[in-house]
Protein backbone atom coordinates (compact mmCIF):
# COMPACT_ATOMS: atom_id res chain seq x y z
CA UNK A 1 0.00 0.00 0.00
CA UNK A 2 1.27 3.46 -0.83
CA UNK A 3 2.19 5.69 2.12
CA UNK A 4 0.31 8.93 2.77
CA UNK A 5 3.47 10.94 2.10
CA UNK A 6 3.95 9.33 -1.31
CA UNK A 7 0.28 9.87 -2.12
CA UNK A 8 0.45 13.59 -1.27
CA UNK A 9 3.57 13.81 -3.45
CA UNK A 10 1.67 12.06 -6.26
CA UNK A 11 -1.24 14.54 -6.25
CA UNK A 12 1.12 17.50 -5.89
CA UNK A 13 3.02 16.34 -8.97
CA UNK A 14 0.16 15.19 -11.19
CA UNK A 15 -3.01 16.72 -9.76
CA UNK A 16 -6.14 14.96 -8.57
CA UNK A 17 -7.14 13.34 -11.87
CA UNK A 18 -6.18 9.63 -11.71
CA UNK A 19 -5.89 9.60 -15.52
CA UNK A 20 -2.82 11.80 -15.19
CA UNK A 21 -1.11 9.55 -12.62
CA UNK A 22 1.55 7.11 -13.80
CA UNK A 23 -0.22 3.79 -14.33
CA UNK A 24 1.97 1.79 -11.96
CA UNK A 25 1.29 4.16 -9.09
CA UNK A 26 -2.43 4.32 -9.78
CA UNK A 27 -2.82 0.68 -8.78
CA UNK A 28 -1.46 1.30 -5.29
CA UNK A 29 -3.71 4.19 -4.40
CA UNK A 30 -7.06 2.45 -4.07
CA UNK A 31 -6.28 0.52 -0.89
CA UNK A 32 -4.82 3.66 0.71
CA UNK A 33 -7.96 5.66 -0.02
CA UNK A 34 -10.11 2.96 1.52
CA UNK A 35 -7.96 2.79 4.67
CA UNK A 36 -7.01 6.42 5.26
CA UNK A 37 -9.30 9.38 5.97
CA UNK A 38 -6.30 11.71 5.63
CA UNK A 39 -5.62 10.44 2.12
CA UNK A 40 -9.27 10.99 1.18
CA UNK A 41 -9.10 14.55 2.61
CA UNK A 42 -5.89 15.25 0.66
CA UNK A 43 -7.53 14.01 -2.55
CA UNK A 44 -10.65 16.12 -1.93
CA UNK A 45 -8.53 19.22 -1.42
CA UNK A 46 -6.50 18.48 -4.58
CA UNK A 47 -9.74 18.06 -6.54
CA UNK A 48 -10.98 21.43 -5.29
CA UNK A 49 -7.71 23.10 -6.26
CA UNK A 50 -7.82 21.51 -9.71
CA UNK A 51 -11.38 22.76 -10.19
CA UNK A 52 -10.45 26.32 -9.18
CA UNK A 53 -7.47 26.44 -11.52
CA UNK A 54 -9.39 24.81 -14.39
CA UNK A 55 -12.20 27.34 -13.95
CA UNK A 56 -9.67 30.18 -14.16
CA UNK A 57 -8.06 28.63 -17.24
CA UNK A 58 -11.31 27.91 -19.05
CA UNK A 59 -11.63 29.15 -22.59
CA UNK A 60 -12.50 32.79 -22.53
CA UNK A 61 -14.08 34.80 -25.27
CA UNK A 62 -11.12 35.34 -27.54
CA UNK A 63 -13.23 35.99 -30.64
CA UNK A 64 -12.69 39.74 -30.72
CA UNK A 65 -8.95 39.46 -30.03
CA UNK A 66 -8.65 36.71 -32.67
CA UNK A 67 -10.33 38.95 -35.24
CA UNK A 68 -8.02 41.86 -34.38
CA UNK A 69 -4.86 39.79 -34.76
CA UNK A 70 -6.04 38.28 -38.05
CA UNK A 71 -6.78 41.76 -39.40
CA UNK A 72 -3.27 42.91 -38.51
CA UNK A 73 -1.85 39.87 -40.30
CA UNK A 74 -3.70 40.54 -43.53
CA UNK A 75 -0.71 42.07 -45.30
CA UNK A 76 2.02 39.46 -44.91
CA UNK A 77 5.67 40.28 -45.64
CA UNK A 78 7.79 38.22 -48.04
CA UNK A 79 8.94 34.92 -46.56
CA UNK A 80 12.62 34.35 -45.93
CA UNK A 81 13.96 32.25 -48.75
CA UNK A 82 17.73 31.77 -48.70
CA UNK A 83 20.00 30.82 -51.56
CA UNK A 84 20.26 27.21 -50.40
CA UNK A 85 16.63 26.27 -51.09
CA UNK A 86 16.97 27.58 -54.63
CA UNK A 87 20.21 25.69 -55.36
CA UNK A 88 19.38 22.33 -53.85
CA UNK A 89 16.74 19.95 -55.14
CA UNK A 90 13.65 19.57 -53.00
CA UNK A 91 14.56 16.03 -51.91
CA UNK A 92 17.76 17.21 -50.24
CA UNK A 93 15.82 19.88 -48.39
CA UNK A 94 13.84 17.16 -46.66
CA UNK A 95 16.92 16.73 -44.50
CA UNK A 96 17.68 19.36 -41.95
CA UNK A 97 20.32 21.22 -43.97
CA UNK A 98 19.29 24.63 -42.86
CA UNK A 99 22.66 26.28 -42.20
CA UNK A 100 23.03 27.98 -38.87
CA UNK A 101 24.95 30.76 -40.55
CA UNK A 102 25.72 32.84 -37.49
CA UNK A 103 27.47 29.88 -35.87
CA UNK A 104 29.42 29.05 -39.02
CA UNK A 105 30.43 32.68 -39.36
CA UNK A 106 31.66 32.73 -35.77
CA UNK A 107 33.61 29.49 -36.28
CA UNK A 108 35.20 30.85 -39.43
CA UNK A 109 36.10 34.05 -37.65
CA UNK A 110 37.79 32.17 -34.84
CA UNK A 111 39.70 30.01 -37.33
CA UNK A 112 40.94 33.08 -39.22
CA UNK A 113 41.98 34.70 -35.93
CA UNK A 114 43.84 31.57 -34.95
CA UNK A 115 45.74 31.55 -38.24
CA UNK A 116 46.55 35.22 -37.87
CA UNK A 117 47.89 34.80 -34.35
CA UNK A 118 49.85 31.72 -35.31
CA UNK A 119 51.50 33.37 -38.28
CA UNK A 120 52.34 36.61 -36.57
CA UNK A 121 55.34 37.42 -34.41
CA UNK A 122 53.16 38.30 -31.48
CA UNK A 123 52.32 34.63 -30.91
CA UNK A 124 53.20 32.45 -28.01
CA UNK A 125 56.98 32.35 -28.63
CA UNK A 126 59.02 33.76 -25.73
CA UNK A 127 62.63 34.65 -25.57
CA UNK A 128 64.82 32.89 -23.05
CA UNK A 129 65.01 36.13 -21.09
CA UNK A 130 61.30 36.61 -20.69
CA UNK A 131 60.75 32.96 -19.76
CA UNK A 132 63.27 33.12 -16.93
CA UNK A 133 61.83 36.45 -15.76
CA UNK A 134 58.48 34.75 -15.32
CA UNK A 135 59.78 31.75 -13.42
CA UNK A 136 62.36 33.77 -11.47
CA UNK A 137 65.09 31.18 -11.80
CA UNK A 138 67.94 32.46 -13.92
CA UNK A 139 70.06 29.36 -13.45
CA UNK A 140 67.47 26.84 -14.31
CA UNK A 141 67.17 25.15 -17.60
CA UNK A 142 65.27 27.98 -19.15
CA UNK A 143 65.61 26.72 -22.63
CA UNK A 144 64.15 23.34 -21.52
CA UNK A 145 61.29 25.10 -19.75
CA UNK A 146 60.48 27.26 -22.72
CA UNK A 147 60.44 24.14 -24.86
CA UNK A 148 58.02 22.53 -22.47
CA UNK A 149 55.76 25.54 -22.03
CA UNK A 150 55.84 27.17 -25.41
CA UNK A 151 56.50 26.41 -29.02
CA UNK A 152 60.04 27.79 -29.24
CA UNK A 153 60.66 30.56 -31.64
CA UNK A 154 63.65 29.26 -33.67
CA UNK A 155 65.36 32.64 -33.62
CA UNK A 156 64.89 33.41 -29.91
CA UNK A 157 66.07 29.95 -28.82
CA UNK A 158 69.41 30.73 -30.40
CA UNK A 159 69.93 33.95 -28.44
CA UNK B 1 -9.23 17.74 -35.65
CA UNK B 2 -11.01 18.31 -38.90
CA UNK B 3 -9.26 19.46 -42.03
CA UNK B 4 -5.61 19.19 -43.01
CA UNK B 5 -3.02 18.42 -40.35
CA UNK B 6 -0.72 21.07 -38.94
CA UNK B 7 2.21 19.51 -40.78
CA UNK B 8 0.33 19.56 -44.11
CA UNK B 9 -0.53 23.21 -43.57
CA UNK B 10 3.08 24.09 -42.71
CA UNK B 11 4.25 22.38 -45.90
CA UNK B 12 1.84 24.57 -47.87
CA UNK B 13 2.77 27.68 -45.91
CA UNK B 14 6.42 27.08 -46.78
CA UNK B 15 5.34 27.39 -50.42
CA UNK B 16 3.79 30.78 -49.71
CA UNK B 17 0.20 29.61 -49.31
CA UNK B 18 -1.48 32.45 -47.41
CA UNK B 19 -4.82 30.65 -47.14
CA UNK B 20 -3.11 27.72 -45.36
CA UNK B 21 -1.45 30.22 -43.01
CA UNK B 22 -4.75 31.82 -42.06
CA UNK B 23 -6.31 28.41 -41.47
CA UNK B 24 -3.47 27.45 -39.12
CA UNK B 25 -3.60 30.84 -37.42
CA UNK B 26 -7.35 30.53 -36.76
CA UNK B 27 -6.80 27.06 -35.36
CA UNK B 28 -4.29 28.23 -32.74
CA UNK B 29 -5.10 31.89 -32.12
CA UNK B 30 -7.75 31.60 -29.39
CA UNK B 31 -5.78 29.23 -27.19
CA UNK B 32 -2.46 30.98 -27.82
CA UNK B 33 -4.12 34.26 -26.81
CA UNK B 34 -5.44 32.62 -23.64
CA UNK B 35 -2.00 31.22 -22.81
CA UNK B 36 -0.23 34.53 -23.41
CA UNK B 37 -2.87 36.48 -21.51
CA UNK B 38 -2.56 34.26 -18.44
CA UNK B 39 1.22 34.29 -18.46
CA UNK B 40 1.53 38.03 -19.10
CA UNK B 41 -1.54 39.28 -17.27
CA UNK B 42 -2.05 41.84 -20.01
CA UNK B 43 -4.46 41.58 -22.96
CA UNK B 44 -2.74 44.08 -25.25
CA UNK B 45 0.66 42.46 -24.78
CA UNK B 46 -0.85 39.03 -25.31
CA UNK B 47 -2.19 40.09 -28.73
CA UNK B 48 1.17 41.56 -29.72
CA UNK B 49 3.04 38.44 -28.64
CA UNK B 50 0.75 36.03 -30.49
CA UNK B 51 0.85 38.23 -33.60
CA UNK B 52 4.66 38.21 -33.44
CA UNK B 53 4.73 34.43 -32.98
CA UNK B 54 2.47 33.89 -36.01
CA UNK B 55 4.56 36.27 -38.08
CA UNK B 56 7.61 34.17 -37.25
CA UNK B 57 5.74 31.07 -38.36
CA UNK B 58 5.03 32.72 -41.72
CA UNK B 59 8.50 34.20 -42.24
CA UNK B 60 10.42 31.07 -41.29
CA UNK B 61 8.09 28.39 -42.69
CA UNK B 62 10.71 27.32 -45.26
CA UNK B 63 13.11 26.41 -42.44
CA UNK B 64 10.69 24.53 -40.22
CA UNK B 65 11.22 20.79 -39.92
CA UNK B 66 8.59 18.48 -38.33
CA UNK B 67 10.98 17.16 -35.68
CA UNK B 68 8.42 18.10 -33.01
CA UNK B 69 4.65 18.59 -33.14
CA UNK B 70 3.73 22.02 -34.45
CA UNK B 71 1.66 22.73 -31.33
CA UNK B 72 4.65 22.10 -29.06
CA UNK B 73 6.93 24.26 -31.20
CA UNK B 74 4.43 27.10 -31.57
CA UNK B 75 3.58 27.29 -27.87
CA UNK B 76 7.29 27.28 -27.13
CA UNK B 77 7.73 30.33 -29.35
CA UNK B 78 4.76 32.06 -27.69
CA UNK B 79 6.00 31.24 -24.20
CA UNK B 80 9.56 32.39 -24.89
CA UNK B 81 8.26 35.68 -26.25
CA UNK B 82 6.08 36.05 -23.15
CA UNK B 83 8.93 35.31 -20.74
CA UNK B 84 11.21 37.76 -22.59
CA UNK B 85 8.53 40.43 -22.38
CA UNK B 86 8.02 39.70 -18.67
CA UNK B 87 11.68 40.35 -18.00
CA UNK B 88 11.18 43.86 -19.27
CA UNK B 89 7.81 44.66 -17.68
CA UNK B 90 6.29 43.77 -14.30
CA UNK B 91 3.24 41.54 -14.11
CA UNK B 92 -0.09 43.17 -13.40
CA UNK B 93 -2.77 40.71 -12.36
CA UNK B 94 -5.57 40.63 -14.88
CA UNK B 95 -9.11 40.63 -13.62
CA UNK B 96 -10.48 37.18 -14.22
CA UNK B 97 -12.70 36.79 -17.25
CA UNK B 98 -16.14 37.90 -16.21
CA UNK B 99 -18.91 35.62 -17.35
CA UNK B 100 -22.21 37.13 -18.30
CA UNK B 101 -24.56 37.05 -15.31
CA UNK B 102 -26.96 34.16 -15.43
CA UNK B 103 -30.33 35.62 -14.38
CA UNK B 104 -31.46 32.25 -13.05
CA UNK B 105 -28.41 31.81 -10.80
CA UNK B 106 -28.38 32.53 -7.12
CA UNK B 107 -26.91 36.07 -6.86
CA UNK B 108 -25.06 35.35 -3.63
CA UNK B 109 -23.46 32.32 -5.22
CA UNK B 110 -22.46 34.43 -8.20
CA UNK B 111 -20.79 37.00 -5.95
CA UNK B 112 -18.97 34.21 -4.14
CA UNK B 113 -17.76 32.74 -7.45
CA UNK B 114 -16.46 36.08 -8.64
CA UNK B 115 -14.62 36.69 -5.37
CA UNK B 116 -13.06 33.24 -5.61
CA UNK B 117 -12.07 33.88 -9.23
CA UNK B 118 -10.29 37.05 -8.18
CA UNK B 119 -8.44 35.21 -5.40
CA UNK B 120 -7.32 32.52 -7.85
CA UNK B 121 -6.20 35.16 -10.38
CA UNK B 122 -4.17 36.94 -7.68
CA UNK B 123 -2.63 33.68 -6.45
CA UNK B 124 -1.59 32.73 -9.99
CA UNK B 125 -0.20 36.22 -10.54
CA UNK B 126 2.05 35.76 -7.51
CA UNK B 127 3.65 32.62 -8.92
CA UNK B 128 7.06 32.84 -10.61
CA UNK B 129 6.69 33.00 -14.41
CA UNK B 130 7.74 29.45 -15.21
CA UNK B 131 5.53 27.94 -12.50
CA UNK B 132 2.60 29.91 -13.83
CA UNK B 133 3.41 28.82 -17.38
CA UNK B 134 3.56 25.16 -16.30
CA UNK B 135 0.17 25.46 -14.58
CA UNK B 136 -1.48 27.15 -17.58
CA UNK B 137 -0.10 24.61 -20.06
CA UNK B 138 -1.24 21.78 -17.82
CA UNK B 139 -4.74 23.06 -17.08
CA UNK B 140 -5.64 25.15 -20.11
CA UNK B 141 -4.10 22.92 -22.76
CA UNK B 142 -4.41 19.63 -20.88
CA UNK B 143 -0.78 18.91 -21.73
CA UNK B 144 0.97 15.98 -20.14
CA UNK B 145 4.09 16.69 -18.08
CA UNK B 146 6.20 15.42 -20.99
CA UNK B 147 4.56 17.81 -23.47
CA UNK B 148 4.84 20.69 -21.02
CA UNK B 149 8.55 19.88 -20.62
CA UNK B 150 9.01 20.07 -24.40
CA UNK B 151 7.33 23.48 -24.55
CA UNK B 152 9.28 24.85 -21.60
CA UNK B 153 12.55 23.40 -22.86
CA UNK B 154 13.20 21.46 -19.70
CA UNK B 155 13.07 17.88 -18.42
CA UNK B 156 9.98 16.07 -17.16
CA UNK B 157 11.36 16.14 -13.62
CA UNK B 158 11.92 19.88 -14.07
CA UNK B 159 8.26 20.34 -14.94
CA UNK B 160 7.18 18.15 -12.04
CA UNK B 161 9.20 20.34 -9.68
CA UNK B 162 7.57 23.46 -11.12
CA UNK B 163 4.08 21.98 -10.71
CA UNK B 164 4.72 20.77 -7.15
CA UNK B 165 5.95 24.20 -6.10
CA UNK B 166 3.11 25.94 -7.89
CA UNK B 167 0.43 23.72 -6.35
CA UNK B 168 1.91 24.15 -2.87
CA UNK B 169 1.99 27.93 -3.27
CA UNK B 170 -1.59 28.00 -4.60
CA UNK B 171 -2.82 25.74 -1.81
CA UNK B 172 -1.24 28.09 0.72
CA UNK B 173 -2.68 31.21 -0.93
CA UNK B 174 -6.17 29.73 -1.34
CA UNK B 175 -6.29 27.98 2.04
CA UNK B 176 -9.62 29.40 3.18
CA UNK B 177 -11.29 28.62 -0.14
CA UNK B 178 -10.04 25.03 -0.10
CA UNK B 179 -11.27 24.23 3.38
CA UNK B 180 -14.05 21.64 3.41
CA UNK B 181 -17.52 23.13 3.56
CA UNK B 182 -19.30 22.62 6.88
Amino acid sequence: MMSLTRFVELVETHGADPNRWPEKRREHVQSLLVASAEARAALAQAEKLDALIARHCRDGDEEAATARVLRRLQALPAQRRGLLPRLLPAALLEFDLAPAWPRFAALLGVAVLGFAVGLSDTGMALTKHSASAIIGSPNSSDSDLSLILFEPDPLSAMR
Amino acid sequence: MDGPSDEDLMARISQGDEWAFRLLARRYLPRALGLARRVLGNEADAEEIVQEALLRVWLNATRWRPTAAFRTWFYRVVLNLCLNRKRRAPFAALDSVEEPVDPAADPLREIEHRQTDRLVAAALADLPDRQRAAIVLSYQEGMSNAETAAVLGTSVSGVETLLVRARRALRKALGSVLEPER
